[in-house]
């Protein structure tokens, strides 16, 4: 009976235990064949590691100065006692550095996404509202430049602060006893499923809403940063102002939901992870569409086109995407190509989306549908998507 | 408390004292498992901060064991990074270019040399499968057996054999990678 290759290599490695160890060598002092083997085990090893090192630099892990990186790392940290306002941007969140990354580039085109009836006609401005959901299939490696720390982003982070203003700053999180309540303080008609018999726990977060002006020198220039020279903006685009009103949402949640629960607790420091959610926790959002209004002059598409090519597209691949979505009505969800999977699904008699992301981290899936003018999302985590499309169908 | 107490335990809500302490053990090597995924210092730490970000955001209900939770996400991370860039050849001799930077004191055949390998290694671990690529540079960033089963969710007493022949194609593949 011959060593096995797992015991050979272990033997190598100094991974086995004494008496594994002292068995072993007794029967390679004994068997040649086995010797053999261990040889050409041991010589091929060496030259593994020997070309794998050559291809990490001498200094290239010593100068990894923990404490360094940490001094990075730390105001990334403040999330996890920051008050959840709602399951919304939880779920945006929770969807990783790609989805963070998309939500910044939403941010700068954020007109794009959003809708176009001109219920407010304004002599000067168009105004916009979500009737439809769509997803955007993108290439994410792009948006890796966007990731909290690297350059890029912090221009883009500078240029957004520099030119946001806040007309009316979202409050604190509030639970509300029963639907009804919720849609008293929402302000809109709060839709349960029928289908659960337990009560959610009911939490209503006032909406905020800013004005964007658009600085165009900056902007070029975090265009060249991004390494998209060939990109032109129109020029209607300089000292543009976009506004933004995102209205009160509610969220419901079922199961234990201890992030809906921590998001009320007024205690900062007895607060746990406000992410946290377990695998039984479905929660739904609902929230009215946002309205982003927009000078008249500011050739949306051509926006788009330019959000468009931040995600990896070539010019020509924005252009001919851009023309199939009306940018003035449709919510666009960026789903990473190669991360997330996504079907159109019919729920509570729309077309919506459900979206799955089946990592073995944590696999995580949202369903996303607007119905009169309300956004409603479904997130959880887990493979539990079949409950949220049955609790989405069984709403009032 | 968890119920598995390991190098990688801490309580159920970390305090940022905790999660410092954690950070600062771990980093160095989370780095090196990106490097050599990479091949780029800045990509590298970029990548081993969201990994940590990401075991900072970490929920309790997600997943029963945190062993290796830390490594598996940062090498997941680190090879659809390597993997998923089209153009990889750029960013290879990009890799290579910063390689040249790195090393102020190689002459330039060396140089020139080590920006080659480097280029051959990345494509090489790009060629394989994700888990052996990720099992070879686990173990050759200095994981015990027990600590790359953890992160690569196998039986420890499944690494031998498995790391035996991840070499065996990670060999063949370079060799025919300096092929023309």
């Amino acid at each position: 009976m011959h060593l096995d290759d797992a015991t050979l290599r272990a033997l190598l490695d100094h991974e086995l235990d004494s008496g594994q160890r002292t068995r072993a060598e007794g029967h390679l002092k004994a068997c040649d064949a086995c010797q053999e083997r261990r040889n050409a085990m041991a010589a091929r090893a060496a030259r593994v590691a020997a070309v794998m090192s050559a291809a990490v630099p001498s200094d290239a892990l010593s100068a990894a100065s923990a404490e360094a990186a940490y001094a990075r790392l730390e105001p990334r940290l403040t999330d996890r006692r920051r008050k959840w306002p709602t399951s919304w941007i939880q779920l945006r969140r929770r969807w990783g550095a790609a989805w963070g990354g998309a939500a910044i580039v939403l941010a700068l085109t954020t007109a794009l996404s959003f809708p176009s009836v001109r219920v407010w006609a304004g002599e000067f401005l168009g105004l916009f509202r979500v009737q439809h959901v769509t997803v955007l299939p993108m290439d994410i490696t792009r948006l890796g430049a966007l990731s909290d720390n690297s350059p890029l982003a912090t221009q883009l982070s500078q240029l957004l602060s520099s030119s946001v203003t806040f007309t009316r700053q979202a409050g604190p999180p509030q639970a509300a006893e029963t639907s009804a309540q919720a849609s008293q303080m929402a302000g809109f008609d709060v839709r349960l499923p029928t289908n659960r018999t337990d009560a959610p726990v009911l939490i209503v977060q006032s909406g905020e809403a800013f004005d964007v002006t658009i600085d165009q020198a900056r902007a070029r220039s975090l265009i060249e940063a991004a390494g998209l020279t060939d990109l032109q903006l129109p020029a209607s685009i300089d000292g543009a102002t976009i506004s933004i009103d995102i209205p009160t949402g509610v969220t419901a949640g079922y199961g234990d939901c201890p992030a809906l629960k921590q998001a009320l607790s007024e205690d900062m420091e007895t607060r746990g992870s406000p992410g946290r959610q377990y695998i039984n926790c479905l929660m739904l959002a609902e929230m009215p569409s946002p309205t982003v209004s927009t000078p008249p002059d500011l050739d949306i598409e051509q926006l788009a086109e330019i959000g468009l090519q931040f995600t990896g597209m070539t010019a020509e691949q924005a252009r001919e995407y851009s023309q199939t979505i009306d940018w003035t009505s449709t919510l666009v969800i960026p789903v990473p190509r190669n991360g997330a999977s996504y079907e159109q699904v019919d729920v509570d008699g729309e077309i919506g989306y459900l979206i799955q992301r089946p990592t073995d981290e944590s696999p995580q899936f949202a369903l996303v549908w607007v119905k009169d003018g309300i956004i409603y999302a479904i997130g959880g985590l887990g493979n539990h998507a079949q409950d949220a499309l049955d609790m989405a169908n069984s709403m009032p | 408390m968890r119920k598995n107490s390991n190098r990688l335990a801490m309580p159920e809500s970390p305090s940022t004292e905790d999660f410092e302490g954690l950070f600062t053990r771990h980093y160095p090597r989370v780095y090196g498992v990106l490097y050599r995924l990479v091949g780029r210092r800045d990509e590298a730490e970029d990548l081993a901060l969201e990994a940590f970000v990401r075991l900072w955001r970490r929920e309790e209900g997600d997943e029963p064991k945190m062993d290796g939770w830390l490594y598996r996400v940062a090498s997941n991370l680190g090879y659809n990074a390597l993997r998923a860039s089209r153009r990889r050849e750029t960013y290879e001799l990009q890799a290579g270019i910063q390689a040249l930077g790195d090393d102020a004191e190689a002459d330039p055949p060396a140089v020139y040399e080590r920006r080659e390998q480097i280029l051959r290694v990345r494509r090489t671990l790009g060629r394989m499968g994700p888990r052996q690529a990720k099992l070879l540079v686990l173990r050759h960033s200095g994981l015990s057996y027990k600590e790359v089963a953890g992160a690569l969710g196998l039986a420890p007493g499944s690494i031998g054999t498995l790391l035996a022949r991840a070499e065996a194609e990670f060999e063949t593949l370079f060799l025919s990678e300096g092929q023309p």
